[in-house]
């Protein structure tokens, strides 16, 4: 049997980097990958498939999660995702979930790597720690990102900008609508400074990837013209490419095993016909998603490690993080616009691009000592229109609308009424109740046991999400915006997850150390979210990318060494 | 008294997030090719689900409540709706208990208005009908079930024709909607990308 140099379990953005790196660099690459191989062609804007019927997630019939969390009384309430219909898989192909990201890449600030000495008043009583390394040592990834992946749009100073090797980024930015514009001069009524976002989508071409074209359709939806900064499109195909690279779709590993070793000596996994296959290899990279990742090393249990892989700590699985905040929205009645104005915003162009990041650290005394805040993303609704078909099912006391009032009530918000929306992302923070583990209860398709989360958040998280979700809603009114509402809450989004297996330097407390390899398992890395202590105020997937293209180095510079 | 599915108990959830629910899918490209209902034939599911002709035009009845053709946009025959929704269970085998949710509320529905009008449901008039519909509007199983029912029209509303329904983009015209592009076919829709994702090519 052949032995690989690598073999790297999961192919998204946390996977994607070191994929294309260690081909690049000469070295035999094996991945294994749980969903099939979509190809570019394979993506049409077709809500059957991406939003009715969820073909890009893993089946819930076969596969799911134990989701837990408070009920109203406070009391821990176990609830699967298949009762609950709420997935908490987000792609499950070639390239996972980046294909279908939103693409906000905002990059950390520097005060991200080092909350616990920075505001030790506000995260006492919380797991949250320092990173291990700091925002100099992620910016040269940060930088490649921009150029490997591609990063849009236009670099302007503001009060939390942060430092820059390069002057701008690589491309230029996407067209925006007129909303953009509006949101900036609105802003500033309330001398708030907006800024253009950046996009992991190229507005100019990159080898064979196009340009973005505007599609009208976009997140949750696979690109058509590999514009969007896919693992599979920037980077997989190229790995391909070196003959370096093998990837196995339909590949669902549930075992790494160390036999009655401390290294890993092969992965087991099931193929699509369920058999069980192996695959061996000097290094194993793991990068399936945080919540999978921690089930993964959970369900390699040996004699070495009882406890599950990696965790003789009983590290592996804690501190998980998704992103605090919320979204707020508004709603613009068109015939109240003048003609040039309608004429310009009613158009099939949603991207707004614009930012803030003025609260990202909140200095208010009303609010209490200085403390960690976080961004604000503004946005127009997506255009496909089941979401905003449901919106429309009930009445203002929640009764369900039918007939002649509901075809009217449809007709006019297509046609007379647009919203515009707000995102605020701001820190999870780490707590005793928020983790991962195996379920004793069920199992999945094959026989193995589901992963178990349990949703603990802070109020601390919910109390800064209001505040950065007030002055969104202020900003929305001044462009002109009504019918204005948020939601704020400590209910995760499914789509942002990270730790489980946070780095660290000492082996008591964290699960990798400072260059993602586990403190206890040799030949062992993890690239994907796991790695984080704390997540920032931003969407994660920047940071993945960036970590990931880090520790690709590390990884090239030990297998050369061992040559 | 039919139990609401345990899923549906969230039906926010559902309506967001439904492959579950409907894997069958399977469907779109098959079910295009499967000589559906016509007035006098019985629908025999691969269950043990069969939809009578009365059943079926109860199912037509309640459609038509829920979105008349009252002028405002296309009507359920111009969404060609019922065929949509008949064609999903048709090939919903994976997942019985929808197709058993849908036909048991048409039971439930007729049950109802015998129970409260004293007559079936295809024997109301108008104005009885409209009793019937806010009753069931009232029930809880009862809105689920219509509730259901809606979303199913809003797929036949605006999902691409490439799936039966819709024909002539009347819905995304009556709605001003431009769809995003590129369009499926045959290539990539429901059916071709459900057999690669069960590596079935």
């Amino acid at each position: 049997m052949m032995k690989y140099d690598v073999c790297v379990v999961g192919s998204g953005a946390g996977a994607g980097p070191v994929i294309y790196e260690l081909s690049k660099a000469g070295f035999n690459v094996v991945v294994l990958e749980k969903g099939p191989w979509f190809n570019t062609e394979h993506f049409s804007k077709d809500e059957m498939v991406a939003t009715r019927r969820d073909l890009y997630k893993s089946d819930l019939e076969g596969e799911f999660h134990v989701v837990e969390s408070k009920n109203d009384a406070g009391e821990w309430e176990a609830k699967t995702t298949q009762a609950s219909g709420k997935s908490y898989w987000n792609g499950n192909c070639v390239g996972g979930s980046s294909n279908f990201m939103s693409a906000y890449f905002h990059r950390l600030k520097p005060n991200d790597f080092k909350l616990a000495s920075t505001y030790p008043d506000t995260y006492e009583g919380s797991n949250t720690v320092d990173w291990p390394i700091s925002y100099d040592d992620l910016e040269p990834y940060y930088a490649k990102v921009e150029t490997e992946i591609g990063v849009s749009g236009k670099v302007v100073p503001h009060k939390a900008l942060e430092p820059r090797s390069t002057e701008d980024f690589p491309y230029p930015p996407l067209g925006t609508n007129v909303f953009g514009e509006w949101v900036k001069e609105a802003a500033k009524e309330e001398n708030v400074q907006t800024f253009p976002a950046p996009r992991g989508i190229i507005s100019s071409p990159k080898g064979k990837r196009k340009a973005c074209y505007h599609s009208n359709y976009c997140g949750s939806f696979g690109c058509s013209s590999d514009a969007k900064g896919s693992s599979r499109a920037a980077l997989l195909d190229q790995a391909i490419e070196t003959g370096n690279c093998k990837i196995i779709p339909h590949a669902k590993v549930f075992h790494l095993d160390c036999g009655d070793g401390e290294e890993i000596q092969r992965a087991k996994y099931y193929d699509s016909s369920g058999e069980k296959n192996i695959v061996e290899a000097r290094l194993f990279v793991v990068a399936c998603q945080a919540v999978e990742t921690s089930r993964l090393l959970l369900m390699s249990k040996s004699d070495k490690f009882p406890n599950g892989l990696a965790n003789n700590s009983g590290n592996v699985g804690k501190n998980l993080l998704f992103a605090g905040g919320g979204a707020g929205s508004g709603i613009f009645d068109l015939n109240k616009l003048d003609e040039d104005k309608r004429k310009k915003f009613d158009i099939p162009l949603t991207f707004v691009n614009q930012a803030t990041q003025d609260f990202y650290e909140i200095d208010d005394e009303e609010f209490g000592p200085v403390t960690k805040g976080g961004t604000i993303d503004f946005l127009i609704e997506h255009s496909a229109p089941m979401p905003k078909l449901i919106r429309q099912k009930r009445d203002e006391n929640g009764k369900l609308l039918y007939g002649s009032a509901l075809k009217s009530k449809i007709h006019d918000s297509f046609r007379n009424k647009k919203r515009v929306r707000f995102e605020v992302f701001n820190d999870w923070i780490p707590n005793d109740d928020s983790f991962i583990k195996l379920s004793e209860e069920h199992v999945d398709k094959w026989g193995d046991p589901v992963g178990h989360i349990r949703i603990g958040y802070l109020d601390e998280m919910i109390r800064v999400g209001k505040y950065i979700a007030k002055k969104a809603t202020r900003i929305l009114f001044h462009t002109g915006a009504r019918d204005l509402q948020f939601t704020i809450s400590g209910a995760p989004p499914r789509n942002l997850m990270a730790g489980g297996c946070r780095f660290g330097t000492d082996p008591k407390t964290s699960v990798l150390d400072a260059n993602c390899q586990a403190h206890e398992v040799n030949n062992l890395y993890v690239t994907d979210a796991s790695f984080m202590p704390t997540g920032g105020s931003v969407p994660y997937t920047f940071t993945i990318y960036a970590n990931s293209f880090r520790v690709a180095d590390k990884i090239i510079e030990r297998l050369n060494s061992e040559a | 008294m039919p139990q609401i599915p345990e899923h549906l108990a969230n039906l926010e959830a559902w309506e967001s997030s439904r492959r579950r629910f409907v894997k069958s899918v399977l469907l779109a490209g098959v079910a295009l090719q499967i000589p559906i209902f016509t007035s006098c034939s019985n629908i025999t599911f691969k269950g043990n689900v069969k939809v009578s002709d009365e059943q079926a035009s109860i199912l037509n009845l309640v459609l038509n409540k829920l979105w008349p053709d009252d002028g405002n946009g296309p009507s359920i025959k111009d969404l060609n709706t019922q065929n949509y929704i008949l064609n999903l269970l048709l090939q919903e085998e994976k997942h019985k208990y929808h197709n058993k949710f849908i036909v048991e509320g048409i039971d439930w529905a007729n049950e109802t208005s015998k129970e409260n009008l004293k007559a079936d449901i295809l024997n109301l008039s108008s104005d009885e009908l409209d009793k019937l519909m806010e009753i069931m509007i009232e029930d809880e199983y009862g809105s689920k079930w219509c509730s259901v029912l809606i979303t199913y029209t809003y797929e036949s509303l605006i999902l691409d024709p490439e799936y039966g329904a819709q024909p002539n983009e009347v819905g995304w015209t009556w709605l001003g909607h431009t769809p995003g592009s590129p369009r499926p076919d045959s290539s990539n829709n429901y059916d071709a990308l459900f057999k690669m994702v069960n590596d079935e090519v």
